[in-house]
């Protein structure tokens, strides 16, 4: 756009000196652009190599050649790397430079009207027009005054009225606001990442702590802090689905036994506290209580033992047998519909996580549903998905499990071909070394006959049954402290500001000229607009307000 | 003084009462919406599958509305009589103001069919959706400013990809108000999709106004004087103005959308800042914009280097609303797919 500016820009500033060029460089567009393209391209490949991972991940993805130059340059933690912080600083530079090159001129541009100004050598339009006002430059001014334009000069030119109008002045102050704006808020960052930390804390529930844990890269830092923080009480909900729907802690702050402040948070809903916040991250088991029986299949009688423990403990009887008690799960949700592609979710209820490994059996992974004690589900090494099959009753029944024992012990005393009759004979000889009436064989036989065909697909080494829990959880907290912030929030405020008046506004001067004898107006407009059409509005809104206006009062 | 008021004036003012006319289809659409959940209210209950849902009637519907004002527009750059364009816009305002209704009737509906109500921006299948509204209405108010109904040809097919993948997604099965996880609870997250879908649209506005330009520039440059380019499509700086128009407005409702971002990042997670793939993203597409204002601007680039600079932009744009939840992983798992 033709802007003559020339009257408007101060004696140009000697464009030498080392310092002088250096700006110059770094405020030429092409220099900027080439950085923000780097920018750009240097963050995508932050988002297309997964960023801090650890070691294995990347050598199994990579092969180990790629993964030593990649780590060499930082890129698995790109955006801290010197590298990136570099491209970062010197776009800051960049901008920074700008403002200092282009600021003086459009501070300049921006000062009040104090003087006329010429008429335009180059303008962005005009039009002349016959009308009344042409004798009366003040009621000119009126109405351009009622358009919007708000600094007047008044001059003369061969000996006719000449009148300046303009509107927008503090236009151009977009600019500083938006760049200073970025620098500002780059700023921010650099004093957030220099001065702030961000770590986690778990904490479960009646306990008190001060540490917290940063990470840095793939390895940890504790930070303390000078007070202690009290995880009160932790809350949990869910949808019926079994997706938690809302979690939250009552947290309390206190020192020296002194009770600071207290405050339920939430997700979307921290703590703050002296330039630190609490975030509601996430939540997890602290080792809530738990009761099982555990029946042995391996020993004779199928014993069984009561346990009360807690999750994540480790239980070991020495001979290499270890039970790892991983998860508990309050909620299970399945489909139960019947139908194929149908979907009818439904909670089973609680569900217990057992780990189970022993040199004779290998590793199984027992899960374990306190309101179906029947349903066998477990996994071994290397298995894709569970296996789900149905005991027939609860393994903590005595009676079944005894009897179920002593028919399989009946059944290895079976020599040759075992058929119907064989087995029925075994379970006879099982019902009375049990002790049992046989009146009750029609009622027992087909659970333990189906029983034992269940044990001998699986060859299971023991079945567990889950009868109680007490949860304990502790909740997981993101620490911050990020004073970066408050400069961030309001430079972003500057630079939404900015970017609305570097669009929106537009400084338009208006040249009237007053030729009395003819009753001839004669108009020329320089605008600063970067859309022809406010160009094209202003002169035609003008036009149209200066030839409707009313005839001048005869005898003025 | 020669009039030196420069050509076209009056296709790029805006007609009297453009808001007035907006403001007038605002009140249309709370209305029918107020009138679709009166109707609805007593059949809703709690878990009803969401393809029976009126919303689900509503939207498409509109859909249909949308792929004829499409065929409209594509059929007016032949049948150049206004009155065709006026349809091809009717069509297009009333399949735009449907969309709203229909969302604002899913807004109503997932209070009572759902354990807890959301504002239906909050999965994939809610914000395309809203993407498609949102373009139409975008382009519609543009095209009221500059009374050239030809560019819609461009725009609208963008809008029908948008319903295109809105139907596939419902054959996934991953359509339908969904349960929210805790951290999508949050009004900055409303305000942060509101805006951030106001710029994805105003971005897909200006890749139509680029690809109509390419189309004319190619006629001019192959000297022809007839054809429909040359007939029918509005003028090279027409259109150039078209697309930077669409980019200001989207580049000004990106960036507060970026910072409502931040903002719901701070209160969720502890930082405004985390480098996640979205986040990132999110800066490559204003960056690339930010490019465009100052090749446009402070290098004076025109032309068809601008309108391929459009159109690139929205590749990066349309890569930061879907690509980064099909390829990439990131906070922002509620846009996963399936
Ligand atoms: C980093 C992000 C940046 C953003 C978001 C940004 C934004 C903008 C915007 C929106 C404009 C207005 C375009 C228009 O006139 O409509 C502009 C103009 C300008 N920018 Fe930037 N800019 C950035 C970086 C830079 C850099 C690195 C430089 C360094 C040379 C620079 C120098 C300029 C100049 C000289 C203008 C022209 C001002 C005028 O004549 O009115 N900008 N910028």
């Amino acid at each position: 756009m033709a802007i003559d500016d020339s009257r408007l820009t101060p004696p140009a500033t000697p464009q030498q000196g080392p310092l002088a060029r250096l700006i110059h460089l770094l405020s030429s567009m092409p220099v900027a652009v080439f950085l923000l393209c780097t920018v750009a391209l240097a963050s995508m490949i932050g988002t297309i190599l997964v960023q801090n991972r650890e070691e294995d991940f990347y050598i199994a993805n990579l092969g180990p050649t790629w993964y030593k130059i990649l780590d060499a340059l930082d890129f698995f933690n790109m955006y801290d790397s010197w590298w990136f912080l570099a491209i970062m600083t010197l776009l800051v530079l960049s901008v920074s430079a700008a403002l200092l090159r282009h600021g003086p001129r459009f501070w300049h541009m921006s000062r009040p009207l104090r003087v006329m100004r010429p008429w335009p050598k180059k303008s962005d339009g005009g039009f002349s027009l016959t009308s009344p006002l042409a004798s009366d430059p003040d009621a000119t001014k009126a109405l351009l005054r009622r358009l919007g334009f708000s600094e007047f000069q008044r001059g003369e030119e061969h000996g006719r009225p000449l009148l300046l109008a303009r509107q927008g002045r503090f236009s151009k102050y977009g600019f500083f606001l938006v760049h200073g704006g970025v620098v500002l808020i780059c700023v921010g960052g650099l004093i957030t990442s220099q001065l702030g930390f961000r770590g986690v804390m778990n904490l479960p529930e009646q306990e008190s702590d001060n540490r917290i844990y940063v990470s840095e890269g793939s390895s940890y830092r504790t930070l303390q802090l000078p007070f202690l923080v009290r995880n009160d009480d932790f809350d949990i909900s869910f949808y019926k689905s079994g997706m938690p729907s809302e979690y939250s802690s009552q947290l309390t702050l206190h020192r020296d036994g002194q009770d600071i402040l207290s405050k339920r948070i939430t997700v979307n809903d921290p703590l703050r506290y002296q330039g630190v916040t609490f975030y509601q991250a996430s939540f997890g088991d602290a080792g809530s209580a738990v009761e099982f029986a555990i029946r042995d299949l391996t020993s004779k009688g199928f014993p069984e033992q009561k346990i009360k423990s807690e999750v994540h403990k480790e239980l070991e009887d020495g001979m290499g047998l270890k039970l790892t008690i991983k998860e508990l799960r309050q909620h299970n949700v399945m489909n139960m519909a019947q139908e194929e592609g149908k979907s009818e979710l439904r909670d089973v209820g609680p569900s217990l996580d057992i780990h189970f490994s022993s040199p004779s059996s290998g590793n199984i992974t027992y899960r374990i549903y306190m309101s179906y004690p029947h349903m066998l589900a477990f996994g071994r090494t290397g298995d894709r998905e569970m296996t789900y099959d149905d005991l027939g009753f609860n393994p903590a029944d005595s009676v079944k499990m005894e009897l179920l024992a002593a028919y399989l012990d009946e059944l290895s005393k079976v020599e040759g071909e075992r058929g119907p009759d064989q087995n029925r004979a075994a379970f006879a000889a099982a019902m009375t070394a049990m002790g049992l009436p046989l009146s009750r064989a029609a009622e027992l036989g087909p659970a333990i006959a189906n029983a034992e065909q269940v044990l001998r697909r699986h060859k299971l080494p023991m079945l567990f049954s889950f009868s109680g829990f007490e949860p304990k959880m502790y909740t997981g907290l993101q620490v911050a402290r990020d004073p970066g912030s408050p400069l961030v929030w309001s430079a972003c405020a500057l630079l939404v500001i900015g970017l609305y008046m570097m669009i929106y506004m537009h400084e338009k001067r208006v040249w009237i000229r007053f030729d009395r004898e003819r009753q001839q107006l004669e108009v020329c407009a320089v605008l600063s607009g970067k859309d022809k059409h406010p160009v094209n509005t202003t002169l035609e809104r003008l036009r149209r307000e200066l030839a409707a206006a009313p005839p001048i009062p005869s005898g003025k | 003084m020669n009039d030196t008021i420069p050509a076209t004036p009056s296709r790029l003012a805006p007609p009297g009462g453009v808001w007035g006319y907006w403001l007038g289809l605002l009140i249309l659409t709370l209305g029918l919406a107020g009138l679709a959940i009166t109707a609805e209210a007593d059949r809703l209950i709690p878990g009803m599958p969401f393809d029976q849902l009126l919303s689900y009637k509503l939207t498409g519907y509109a859909n249909v509305l949308l792929a004829a004002a499409t065929l409209v527009y594509l059929a007016h750059l032949w049948f150049t009589a206004p009155a065709v364009g006026k349809w091809a816009s009717g069509l297009a305002t009333a399949g735009g103001v449907g969309l709203l209704v229909a969302l604002l009737t899913l807004w109503f509906e997932t209070h009572q069919v759902l354990e807890e109500g959301h504002v239906p921006i909050s999965n994939l299948y809610e914000v395309t959706i809203f993407f498609t509204a949102l373009t139409t209405l975008i382009y519609l108010i543009l095209e009221s400013y500059s009374r050239n109904r030809h560019a819609g040809a461009f725009v609208m097919p963008i809008v029908v990809a948008g319903i295109g993948f809105e139907l596939w997604l419902v054959s996934q099965g991953s359509a339908g108000p969904q349960n929210l996880v805790p951290a999508l609870k949050s009004y900055w997250m409303h305000a942060h999709v509101l805006a951030n879908f106001i710029g994805y649209g105003a971005f897909a506005v200006a890749c139509g106004g680029g690809v109509m330009y390419l189309v004319r520039h190619r006629a001019e440059a192959q000297g022809r004087t007839a054809g429909v380019a040359i007939r029918v499509l509005p003028g090279l700086d027409e259109t150039d103005t078209l697309m930077y128009r669409a980019i200001a407005i989207g580049f000004v409702t990106f960036t507060i959308a970026t910072i409502l971002g931040a903002a719901w990042a701070y209160d969720a997670w502890g930082g405004y800042w985390s480098w996640d793939p979205k986040e990132t993203w999110s800066l490559i597409v204003w960056i690339t914009y930010a490019i465009y204002l100052h090749l446009r601007f402070v290098k004076g680039w025109a032309g068809t280097r601008m309108a391929w600079w459009a159109i690139l932009g929205f590749a990066v744009t349309l890569f930061c609303f879907l690509g980064v939840n099909m390829f990439l992983s990131g906070l922002h798992s509620y846009g996963q797919i399936g």
